[in-house]
């Protein structure tokens, strides 16, 4: 075994600019599904942060009745919040829990106006859950005032100090209208936030819809991976209520990172298959110029299965190098796009509809995924070992007599 | 005896015109034989040295090898008998470019699969020595003259102590005198290990060598006699 690696090996460096071009391929196609793989992962955990952080916590209750469809009716307040309440308090996993009341209003600076969501928020619990707080640029949200996104602020030209209107119909289908003065601004990394969102305080919003009722309850756990474990446990007492995890109320953006994921997968297999190319005609090219080489071997008294082996084995060298420097590669590219990240907006241009469906804004950052290395790795060696296969059999079929009468 | 050929016929297929190559060959080899197989060009010498190696087969008749009849054997049998029977000398040298003189030489004991490294190359140091190579054997063989590479060829040959060689016009590609030094070479090497040699030949002075010439021409027997290297 040892001759037949030796004699892969050192026919691979036969012809090196061809092996390098060959390989080089391979590494390409690594190096891009690693980096469109760490941007596609990385985008995606930035999402479901944004929609954790800004908008669903871990664990979120709602009234039995509420349609995600109709997700702002103003009539889904939960009727036994009290109840909800007291059973969160006793439980260990809580670890935060805070109340909001959302409704669509359209905010309005007297000139001009926009569609926004109005939520309430319980400034003492509300930062125990959400992350919200962390991201006021300007000012700060207090009774009487309105927090705005900052997106929203500069399309309707408000600042600090000026006042605004929202109308919004309340329970019983009256249209309502309210002055707030606009005390802070804010910019988070969720464009839903920033492009489109009103924050009051919950006392005001109550005052405002004349209930003491608020529309959501949202939890903070202390492991968001079992998730679905203290839903089953939420659920046994609270049977009532509808109760839906983090993971369920982003499916949205799973379903998106996933498509995501097959686009890179499709450019994976397009890039695969012209490596895979390379590497059949490198070493059909290979064969025909080792014709005699072949015949030569095999009068030596090589078997056709050790001269099928070391055609195979330059497709497994081929194949290795490709991952390698592919990794490298790919390594070298996802460190630079998670350290430095790239804007968003350069990508998507300025569609608040698609950045906002997806929860990002600004810069994104690549993240590392240890297995798809390793998953390149292994699917580099592998395909290229399977693309040498077919042109290595191509040398059984050859008779020792007809490769030496061959004049090359 | 260490060879029997029996009514060998083989027939080559170009197209729709089928060319006889061997007609009822028969020959039989003893053990430690120096035989030309001489004949112009087109003549069936090489096809008869091919058959005679196990590198092709007949169309007909029976080859008989220290005893075994060869006849219906797996390509892969056919591969081990020619690792462990036979040496070869092409009259192209056909050393593997990529390999030194070192690894061209002891491929055919790699392929044994039966010695050690310390034994494989204190065997190889000893025959590139027999042939005169001592001191190129790091060498590549596009490094080495016509008439190197024809003994490192012969050093690969010999290097397994084969029971035959067999020799496809060794000395063709050469110049006359170098050819001689490998005639001679082989000649030693035949005397000194009692090697079979069969080498086939159109080149007048190469057959004076010989001490058993066998004529061949169209693919028949044309003569067997003995020669002046008796």
């Amino acid at each position: 075994m040892k001759y037949i690696f030796l004699l892969a090996l050192k026919n691979i460096l036969r012809y090196k600019r061809r092996t390098v071009l060959t390989f080089l391929i391979l590494s390409f196609g690594i190096a891009f599904y690693l980096l469109m793989f760490g941007i596609v992962q990385g985008y995606k955990k930035q999402s479901i942060d944004n929609f954790i952080q800004f908008e669903t916590g871990h664990i979120k209750i709602r009234s039995a009745s509420y349609d995600k469809d109709d997700p702002y009716s103003i009539s889904n307040y939960i009727n036994n919040a009290e109840e909800v309440k007291a059973i969160l308090k006793k439980k260990s996993f809580v670890k935060s829990f805070t109340e909001r009341i959302q409704f669509l209003a359209e905010v309005d600076n007297g000139r001009d106006s926009s569609p926004c969501v109005v939520v309430g928020i319980d400034i003492e619990n509300d930062p125990k859950v959400f992350t919200l707080t962390n991201y006021i640029t300007e000012g700060n949200i207090f009774s009487g005032g309105a927090l705005l996104g900052e997106s929203l602020a500069k399309d309707l030209s408000l600042s600090i100090g000026d006042y605004i209107y929202i109308t919004f119909r309340n329970e019983q289908g009256v249209i309502d209208s309210i002055e707030l003065e606009v005390s802070g601004i804010i910019r988070s990394g969720d464009p839903m936030v920033n492009s489109s969102t009103v924050f009051i305080t919950l006392e005001d919003a109550k005052r405002h819809l004349n209930t003491k009722k608020v529309t959501e309850i949202a939890i903070l756990t202390d492991n968001l991976k079992k998730d679905k474990k203290y839903i089953k446990e939420l659920q046994k007492e609270l049977p009532d209520n509808q109760i839906k995890s983090w993971k369920e109320l982003s499916e949205s953006i799973e379903i998106a990172a996933k498509q995501d994921e097959v686009t890179t997968y499709i450019f994976v297999i397009f890039i695969a298959v012209i490596a895979i190319v390379g590497i059949i005609n490198t070493m059909l090219m290979s064969i025909y110029e080792k014709v005699r080489e072949i015949g030569t071997m095999k009068a030596l008294g090589m078997t056709d299965g050790e001269v099928q082996t070391i055609f195979v084995m330059e497709g497994l060298f081929i194949g290795v190098a490709g991952a390698i420097i592919g990794i490298i590669l790919g390594a070298l590219l996802i460190w630079y796009f998670a350290k430095v990240g790239y804007d968003i907006t350069a990508i998507m241009g300025n569609n608040e509809n698609i950045m906002a469906a997806y929860r990002l804004a600004g810069i994104i950052r690549a993240t590392w995924n240890i297995p798809s290395f390793f998953y390149a790795f292994i699917i580099s060696v592998i395909s290229s070992t399977l693309a040498a296969y077919y042109p290595a059999k191509k040398t059984t079929k050859l008779q020792a007599a007809e490769c030496l009468r061959t004049i090359q | 005896m260490l060879l029997e050929v029996k009514n060998l016929n083989k027939i080559y297929h170009t197209g729709k015109i089928d060319f006889q190559a061997l007609h009822n060959i028969s020959i039989a080899i003893e053990k430690g034989e120096f035989t030309a197989i001489c004949g112009p060009s087109g003549s069936g010498k090489t096809t008869l040295l091919n058959i005679i190696g196990c590198i092709d087969r007949a169309d007909s008749g029976e080859i008989i090898l220290d005893g075994t009849n060869l006849k219906g054997r797996t390509s892969r049998e056919l591969a081990y008998l020619r690792r462990k029977y036979f040496g070869f000398i092409f009259q192209t040298y056909n050393l593997i470019p990529v390999l030194t003189v070192y690894e061209n030489v002891e491929l055919p004991l790699k392929l044994l699969k039966k010695y050690s490294d310390t034994e494989i190359r204190k065997r190889v140091m000893e025959v590139l020595e027999e042939v005169g190579l001592n001191g190129l054997e790091n060498r590549k063989p596009l490094e080495l003259s016509g008439g190197q590479q024809q003994r490192v060829s012969i050093a690969r040959a010999l290097v397994k102590k084969p029971k035959m060689i067999l020799a496809d016009e060794p000395t063709a590609n050469l110049d006359t005198t170098t050819g001689e030094s490998i005639v001679h070479l082989m000649m030693e090497m035949n005397k000194r290990e009692g090697v079979t040699f069969i080498f086939s030949t159109h080149d007048q002075m190469i057959m004076k060598h010989a001490r058993r010439l066998i004529s061949i021409r169209d693919g028949k027997i044309e003569g067997d006699k003995e020669g002046e290297g008796l």
